[in-house]
């Protein structure tokens, strides 16, 4: 238990400094930008006073150098103060906040669908390989994961949205409401099609890698004396199967934050769901370096937390993991 | 599973038919994607140029792929789409699998902190996601051809890296690397003669599997905005002028283009899977 | 097994249905709901704060200016019941009385007095509203108002139906951002940064109370929006051109006159490098081939502007060579276009000839080809753009078609063409189009660099005249000698489409001529507009 703990704790420890890194790397991206970082501050449409811009100059201290740039920007982020976003002419902190409670709730569903789904169909055509659902569910996986994130989102809101009009075109809350008004279901419904969109495509990879295991472990030795001893299908999926493979899912699961988050991105953008994707692409467009700082750092936090878990599961559970780096390039197979 | 018991010839008609196949398959596939390549390079900007008289023609024998809002005709764009996807995205794998190939062989060769460096740029890398990395690549390069081609390039190559890496692991403790190091032989020496040749079939089948990954993530930037820009043919690029018509029953704008893509994808993943399957026969399983 | 799988395979199904089925319960609740309008997304771009510029294109939104336009664009009283130009320096304003703020209190003199004087302090705050000119402006009594100009400054109507006024005691400059407090028929009750703004009847209003009781303004893309109203969910909403043959059922596509045009900017210097005068730092502006008049003379009259607004436009819209038709200040002397031989002939004289074959022009190695940008976002000026470049194309000349952000675009303006859109009632466009001083000083202003003493001397005798008629005749004077230069190619008139619920009626009669799209036009006579009964 002990070491366990000490692994937990070093592993969050090269975490820490891994998301130093990144944002020490995000930071220079983005202030590299052929983008003139004054207007980027005060927003190309801006008419602001000469006075009021140098003042913003010299708070952010935007014709510093770089290193000295990102050493105060370490300090206002440090004493929590993110800037103003200038798409959405409010502090950053708001945005992200308001923005991650949409996508989070996306992405949780999706999480936790795809994972599901997925793990129960691949425990079916795992066990029945060959067969007619074993095909049907694989070849549709393997199309799916070659298909673009966005094409498929299309062809869902083509069909589903405004063809069938099942389901709303875009938007998280009923159009008109006022939010007090907005109930649960609604906030459901509106997140219906892109949840649809983002588990399909999650889900294949779970899938893929749940019925790859399973057929590892079925025609493993312990597995045929299960056999031998006279236990039925349903007690070998129920005593070994689930026990081995759920673990590792799980921790794919955990592995795909990154992944995840892209997909949502691409999502939203096709929805017109207003999360962080949209915020991310919205932020581009306009050059908004302080929203676009935050958003990266964010989604890295977002992401590091996925592989703690994962790493910490995989250290955990399997102890066959002696390096603290996992493998897991076949389950990152395609990505969006 | 199989509980038939094969005479000694059959099993190796059916393995030869197996093979025999499996070398066609891969065949098609390139001689597909090279020919999209090559067709779309040098084909005549007239044959999806403009023409006002024919705006949103459905699919005929004309058109096959149909026309969009400017007269275009799908077809022709699509293929030239397909064909600059396809160059850059084989062009980004190619040098993002020149640095996998680097940091892979030397992480395993030297190990120590060379490794450690290794591992923690690949983790650095995956860090953040994989999109709002490209993203943030191509807009701080200006967009476009350059900013898109770079960013796939610089956030391709960690994946890849793990497979050298593992694979220059075994080969390293084998007993003839060892002999070689014995012989006096420099760990460049020894990387480049006898390492780097036994790396270089999963190299190779690596580097197919990422085309598709660049190709894909290229047409996602592009299609957010951050990528091609909106003159010049590219699957995201048309892709995304087809949500404009989504509502409009324009059909043929959104499916064909995006079809194109899968296909090509889904024949890397066949060239990349059966030449695992011809170089490594114990493999079976998919 | 195959048990459990049905079981799951049922427990899936019937979530999905139920997912389905509770759409239909609840969603359309007319009366409650009120109507929901997608008019573009601009008008969530910017601060909704009058002093901030928000709504200065000459109609009441939120809140209400002194004056207003009519139907046939003329100002009348609007907050203002009389008027009176003392001398060319100074206007009294006599206010309306017993007029409420929706937050209950009174409007009167010291809210003009506020208004004015707090924009005037803080003018960097706004640019659309110019009151450099004014000197002052002072209370007589509670419902009457002084301005006092430095100069005579014959634009100064058209401020006074620009500038919305404001409560002087509850004005809150973050909080107006997004919810502001004025004298109009509607009150912002629920602002949703970039997805709605929900606006209910104010119950102060002074005027008849409006029919509908909740409007929500939406953000959607046009694509996305005109989706959703074929799946019903809108009741009002702007369109491109482009779907004006498209049908949606319980929805009748109507087409608005405008004033709102297209021209495409061409700069009129040799490529140099200069100081910037308000940064300090060094830039490069120019472009040889368009500094040349000859080229932008034969684009001028050598493209078929009918023929573009076929392509890219659906066939909607006015050809125009100059400003609207719609005002009294605009130029109205057109010219003859499609004269493509001549146009050729003026190349050729100029030394513009195709020497390799390759269907463009060159000139001592210099290739007759410009990039001309379109704001991303706005696919009619691309369509437009790319309709312009097959026009060129005939004469030899190469555009080429690219899109970007408004950023990118002011980075690119001063050395590449640039289509832009214009519709305002206020003729200071001119001003920021043709006068020279105002070359890299206003953001979206003369990025061509035009360079006129004559037309400057129009625009300042334009500005300072003192009466509306001498302004007007030098407005037009101006216009006409910058238009022989050619340093704006003007194309079209616009038309704005929507699609609108037959349930409501937008009371058509009271429609102003339309402003720049950007200010959400339809939403001028918003108090006015009624269910169907």
């Amino acid at each position: 238990m002990n070491k366990k703990m000490k692994n937990v704790i070093s592993e969050s420890i090269r975490m820490a400094l891994l998301l130093i890194a990144v944002s020490i790397i995000a930071f220079f991206l983005v202030i590299n930008s052929p983008i003139d970082p004054l207007t980027s501050y005060v927003g190309p449409e801006s008419t602001l006073s000469q006075e009021a811009r140098d003042e913003i100059a010299e708070y952010w201290g935007l014709y510093d150098p770089p290193a000295e740039r990102f050493m105060s920007w370490v300090g206002n982020i440090v004493r929590g103060d993110w800037g103003d976003s200038i798409t959405y002419k409010r502090p950053v902190k708001d945005v992200i906040s308001e923005r991650f409670s949409y996508s989070f709730g996306l992405m949780a569903c999706t999480w936790v669908i795809s994972g599901l789904l997925g793990f129960v169909v691949g425990i079916i055509s795992g066990m029945r390989e060959g067969g007619w659902f074993d095909r049907i569910t694989k070849y549709f996986c393997l199309m799916v994961k070659s298909a673009p994130t966005f094409w498929i989102g299309l062809l869902v809101l083509v069909i589903f949205a405004v063809e069938l009009k099942w389901f709303p075109i875009g938007m998280a809350v009923p159009l008109g409401k006022p939010a007090n008004e907005v109930t649960f279901w609604d906030r459901l419904y509106h997140m219906a099609l892109p949840v649809i969109t983002l588990s399909i495509i999650s889900m294949s990879d779970i899938m893929l890698y749940t019925r790859q295991k399973l057929i590892e472990i079925i025609n493993s030795d312990f597995i045929l004396y299960a056999r031998a001893r006279g236990e039925n299908e349903k007690q070998i999926v129920l005593r070994h199967v689930i026990r081995n493979i759920a673990l590792p899912a799980i921790t794919v699961q955990f592995a795909s934050f990154s992944e995840l988050f892209g997909g949502m991105a691409l999502a939203e953008n096709v929805f017109s769901y207003p999360g962080i994707g949209t915020a991310t692409t919205a932020a581009a467009v306009n050059g908004d370096v302080p929203l676009l700082l935050g958003i990266a750092v964010c989604s890295a936090v977002f992401v590091f937390a996925g592989n703690l878990m994962a790493n910490v599961l995989y250290g955990v559970f399997d102890p066959r993991i002696k390096e603290g780096v996992i493998t897991y390039e076949h389950t990152h197979a395609h990505s969006h | 599973m199989s509980t038939h018991t094969h005479t000694h010839t059959d099993k190796k008609r059916f393995e030869f038919n197996r093979k025999t196949f499996v070398t066609m398959m891969v065949i098609f596939a390139v001689v597909y994607l090279v020919g999209v390549g090559i067709w779309g390079l040098f084909m005549d900007p007239e044959s999806y140029a403009v023409n006002y008289d024919a705006k949103f023609v459905s699919p005929n024998f004309d058109h096959p792929f149909g026309t969009d809002f400017m007269g275009r005709d799908m077809f022709s764009r699509c293929i030239k789409a397909l064909s600059n996807s396809l160059i850059i995205g084989v062009l980004a794998s190619l040098f993002s699998s020149f640095i996998a190939l680097f940091m892979g062989v030397a992480s395993a060769v030297f190990g120590g902190w060379v490794d450690k460096f290794v591992n923690w740029c690949v983790d650095l890398c995956q860090g953040l996601p994989h999109l709002v990395l490209l993203i943030l690549i191509s807009f701080m390069l200006g967009k476009g051809v350059n900013g898109v081609t770079l960013a796939v390039i610089f956030t391709h190559w960690p994946s890849l890296t793990r497979i050298v890496r593992a694979e220059v692991m075994q080969v390293r403790s084998s007993q003839y690397v060892q002999a070689a190091y014995k012989m006096g032989k420099t760990k460049w020496q020894v990387a480049a003669t006898h390492i780097l040749p036994h790396v270089i079939p999963s190299y190779v089948i690596g580097l197919i599997l990422l085309f598709p990954h660049a190709i894909m993530h290229e047409a996602s930037v592009t299609f957010l905005g951050f990528g091609l820009p909106k003159e010049m043919p590219a699957i995201g690029v048309i892709l995304s002028e087809s949500m404009d018509y989504l509502a409009t029953g324009k059909w043929w704008l959104a499916v064909f283009p995006g079809l194109m893509l899968l296909v090509a994808v889904v024949l890397f993943d066949v060239i990349g899977d059966n030449l695992k399957k011809l170089w490594n026969p114990q493999s079976g399983n998919e | 097994m195959n048990n459990k799988i049905k079981k799951i395979l049922c427990i899936a199904l019937v979530a999905v249905m139920l997912l389905g089925t509770f759409t239909g319960c609840g969603n359309k609740d007319e009366s409650k709901n009120g109507i929901i309008v997608s008019a573009g997304t601009s008008l969530f771009d910017d601060s909704l704060d009058p002093i901030k510029g928000s709504m200065s294109y000459g109609y009441p939104f939120v809140c209400e200016a002194l004056m207003m336009a009519n139907p046939d664009s003329e100002y009348v009283g609007c907050l203002a019941e009389s008027w009176d130009m003392v001398d060319a320096t100074t206007y009294r304003f006599k206010l309306h009385q017993g007029i409420k703020f929706s937050n209950g209190t009174d409007f009167n003199a010291d809210d003009v007095v506020f208004t004015y004087e707090t924009v005037k302090n803080n003018q960097a705050l706004n640019s659309n509203v110019d009151l450099s000119s004014l000197e002052s402006v002072t209370k007589l009594n509670d419902y009457e108002v002084e301005f006092k100009l430095t100069k005579p400054y014959s634009p100064f109507f058209d401020v006074t139906a620009m500038l919305q006024i404001v409560p002087s005691d509850s004005y809150d400059s973050t909080l107006f951002d997004t919810m502001p407090v004025g004298t109009g028929a509607y009150k912002v009750v629920q602002y949703d940064t970039n997805q709605q703004i929900i606006l209910e009847a104010n119950e102060n209003y002074h005027g008849t109370a409006p029919d509908i009781k909740r409007v929500t303004l939406v953000y959607m893309d046009q694509s996305a929006a005109f989706a959703a109203a074929k799946s019903g969910d809108l009741d009002i909403v702007m369109v491109s051109v482009s779907y004006a043959d498209e049908k949606i059922e319980g929805m009748k596509y109507v087409e608005f006159d405008t004033m709102d045009v297209r021209n495409l900017s061409l700069v009129t210097q040799p490529v140099r490098t200069i100081k910037h005068p308000v940064t300090g730092k060094d830039i490069t502006v120019g472009n040889d081939v368009t500094c040349d008049v000859n080229v932008r003379k034969a684009i001028a009259i050598g493209i078929d502007r009918q023929t573009i607004i076929n392509n890219a436009l659906n066939g909607v819209g006015r050809a125009t060579e100059n400003y609207t038709e719609n005002l009294t200040w605009t130029s109205k002397t057109g010219y003859e276009d499609n004269r493509k031989e001549e146009a050729k002939r003026i190349l050729e004289a100029a030394g513009w000839i195709d020497t390799d074959g390759d269907g463009i022009r060159e000139k001592d190695g210099l290739r007759c080809a410009i990039d001309v940008i379109a704001a991303s976002g706005d696919d009619d000026r691309y369509r437009l753009l790319s309709a312009l470049g097959e026009e060129a194309k005939e004469l030899g000349i190469e555009i080429t078609a690219k899109t970007g952000t408004w950023g990118e675009i002011e980075q690119l303006q001063y050395t590449n063409g640039v289509i832009w859109g214009w519709g305002q009632f206020s003729p200071t466009v001119i001003q920021s189009l043709y006068s020279s001083d105002r070359f890299l000083v206003g953001t979206y202003d003369n990025v061509g660099g035009y360079d006129n003493p004559e037309v400057d001397a129009y625009i300042n005798a334009a500005i300072t005249a003192e009466t509306q008629e001498e302004a007007t005749k030098n407005w037009i004077a101006a216009q006409d000698v910058a238009n022989a230069e050619y340093p704006y190619i003007y194309i079209v008139n616009i038309r704005h489409g929507f699609f609108i619920s037959d349930r409501i009626d937008i009371s058509m009669d009271t429609q102003i001529p339309h402003p720049h799209g950007h200010g959400a036009p339809i939403i001028n006579n918003m108090a006015d507009w009624t269910y169907v009964k």
